[in-house]
């Protein structure tokens, strides 16, 4: 959000930027969970912080109000409201508006292009878990709010695994994967970079469904859960492959 | 009685000024450790600057002290003072140097109980008294499946990391299904962390503590007595059940606050009265050192985690937990060498 309202940032923690954010490499990534002391040794004007958990260890909101004026951003809405809402706090709202209509023109162009799928189709967003052998279905009314594949699913006008019929976070175990996505139609599957991508291949009861034996899963690299304009149109695009990929 | 009591004086080679000198030891080395805290870190400070900072006027030093820095030295010391005596208490309570809370599942269980309450939104100090609510709990229900008035200590100490281990699945199982913004705060105090204290937190735990330590510590003679068994206890003068209760009370009391303070922190009730006796040289477990080393260590121990991959910061809990099982180890390996019983 900072980068879309080009504000002029010294410093970035929780992970670190996307290959499809453009963090100038002049920007520090600071220690993650943040390190209040570093922070405070940056003395910044401005923070930005979502309030995801204001007294967590990785989002500390209340302890780094301390150092500087803090603006939260909300988990639970849409990007372009949190973008809307920070433009208006500190009056850049033609910035904001010049990054949100690029964005409602390249979805506008998807809903063209792909509508007769999108009106047809179930479609679902998920990253795994090798681990626990579980998928994690990202639609919009999980534990985790409302992430950002759901939120390009919606703009998009498609239709998406609901939230009660998978866990509290999402989770979907293996032996469910036919009950609860074996409708689906189209998979966007989020590779973490762990290689679960390659280890839920090997997977019987994935290779099982419908929408796997059709071909219609588009692999996605990077994480793409949480972000705002950047990682939105990055998903855009990757939906857009995977909907090219479904028969028209 | 006197004299019978004063019978666990020195053991043979002892120094009979011992105790005053380690407790000494233990303070000046707990005042470094402070200034020491207070100066490391991301942003080093000398002394003089810190001394500076919090004799000056309104800056980013004095902010970074009064803020951050000594509101987590407080914790840890609090915090490990309050294990260091349970630890002394329980092990004491069952004659077992493996009997400390967190080995028999208490801090599990107040873990278990204040997290219930940080579930419900309860306000701090309602958290505080869930914990000592699920210490208890916990305690009551090892103390029922051992047996009652009829438990054998082995027992106890077996169906306490029953329990443990069954309240600590229960708290990952809540963490695991709590909204996000809550499991996230209950997942780094799970670790045992410092990080997060606040100067409210601190201050319930440093309330609870000022009623309980005293009385903790008061319990010297009690402790004495049923190291000599019930039977002597009860000759002189100490009842061995209504004691019993009552440390066990305090004990858990300790462990709750310590938990409420700083999550669920292994190793520090273990060994501080170990490592305690074993600097002082006593025959039986030493509370008002067994306290101050807690305290000690669990500081030495934040500082390990706060500078030694920094800026990242470990969970005070992980680094107790190398330093405690390896100090462990060499004190046990030492027994075993010089064939001294663990005891």
């Amino acid at each position: 959000m900072a980068l879309a309202l080009d504000l002029p940032l010294i410093g970035y923690s929780h992970s670190r930027a996307r290959p499809w954010v453009p963090v100038p490499a002049s920007v520090p990534f600071l220690a993650a969970p943040p390190d209040l002391e570093q922070i405070l040794m940056l003395q910044p004007d401005l923070i930005l912080c979502p309030d995801t958990s204001a007294h967590s260890e990785w989002w500390p909101l209340a302890r780094l109000s301390r150092i500087a004026p803090v603006l939260p951003s909300n988990h639970r809405t849409h990007w372009r409201d949190n973008l809307d809402r920070l433009a208006g706090w500190l009056q850049r709202t033609e910035a904001a508006e010049r990054t949100i209509a690029a964005y409602a023109e390249q979805i506008a162009g998807l809903r063209r292009r792909h509508d007769g799928v999108l009106q047809r189709s179930l479609l679902a967003a998920a990253t795994y878990d090798p681990l626990k052998r579980r998928l994690m279905v990202r639609s919009d009314g999980t534990g985790y709010g409302f992430v950002m594949p759901a939120q390009v699913l919606t703009d998009l006008g498609g239709r998406a695994v609901e939230s009660g019929r998978i866990g509290p976070y999402g989770e979907v175990a293996l032996e469910s994967l036919g009950d609860v996505i074996g409708q689906v139609n189209g998979i966007l599957l989020i590779d973490l970079g762990d290689r679960a991508p390659q280890a839920l291949a090997r997977e019987p009861l994935w290779q099982r469904l419908p929408a796997v034996r059709a071909g219609q899963v588009h692999v996605t690299r990077g994480n793409s859960i949480f972000g705002s304009v950047y990682t939105a149109r990055h998903l855009a695009s990757a939906w857009d492959v995977l909907l090219a990929r479904m028969p028209s | 009685m006197t004299g019978l009591l004063s019978r666990r004086g020195p053991v043979p080679g002892g120094v009979t000024n011992r105790p005053t000198l380690c407790h000494l030891g233990l303070w000046l080395g707990g005042l470094a450790l402070v200034l020491a805290s207070l100066t490391l870190g991301t942003v080093r400070l000398t002394p003089v600057q810190a001394l500076q900072a919090l004799a000056g006027h309104e800056s980013p030093a004095l902010q970074l002290l009064v803020e951050w820095r000594l509101p987590r030295i407080g914790a840890a010391l609090a915090a490990g003072a309050a294990l260091g005596l349970s630890g002394a208490l329980f092990q004491t309570l069952l004659r077992n140097p493996l009997g400390s809370p967190d080995v028999i599942g208490f801090d599990a269980g107040a873990f278990g109980g204040a997290l219930l309450a940080l579930l419900a939104g309860l306000a701090p100090a309602l958290v505080a008294l869930a914990a000592f609510g699920g210490g208890l709990g916990a305690g009551l229900l090892v103390y029922l499946a051992a047996g009652g008035l009829r438990a054998d200590r082995t027992r106890l100490i077996l169906i306490g990391i029953a329990v443990g281990s069954a309240f600590t699945a229960f708290a990952d199982w809540m963490i695991f299904v709590a909204p996000l913004d809550i499991a996230l705060v209950a997942a780094n105090w799970k670790q045992g962390t410092l990080a997060g204290v606040d100067v409210q937190r601190l201050a319930i735990g440093a309330g609870m503590l000022g009623l309980l330590l005293p009385l903790g510590l008061a319990c010297g003679r009690s402790v004495q007595a049923l190291e000599l068994g019930d039977d002597k206890a009860q000759s002189l003068g100490v009842p061995a059940g209504g004691t019993r209760l009552r440390l066990g009370l305090i004990g858990l009391g300790l462990t709750a606050t310590a938990t409420f303070i700083a999550g669920p922190i292994g190793f520090v009730a273990l060994i501080a009265p170990q490592a305690a006796r074993k600097l002082v040289g006593l025959a039986g477990l030493p509370l008002a050192t067994s306290a101050l080393f807690g305290a000690v260590f669990l500081l030495a121990s934040d500082a390990v985690a706060r500078i030694a991959l920094a800026p990242r910061a470990l969970p005070v809990g992980a680094v107790t937990a190398c330093l405690g099982g390896a100090y462990l180890i060499l004190l046990f390996g030492s027994w075993v060498r010089r064939g001294e019983p663990i005891r």
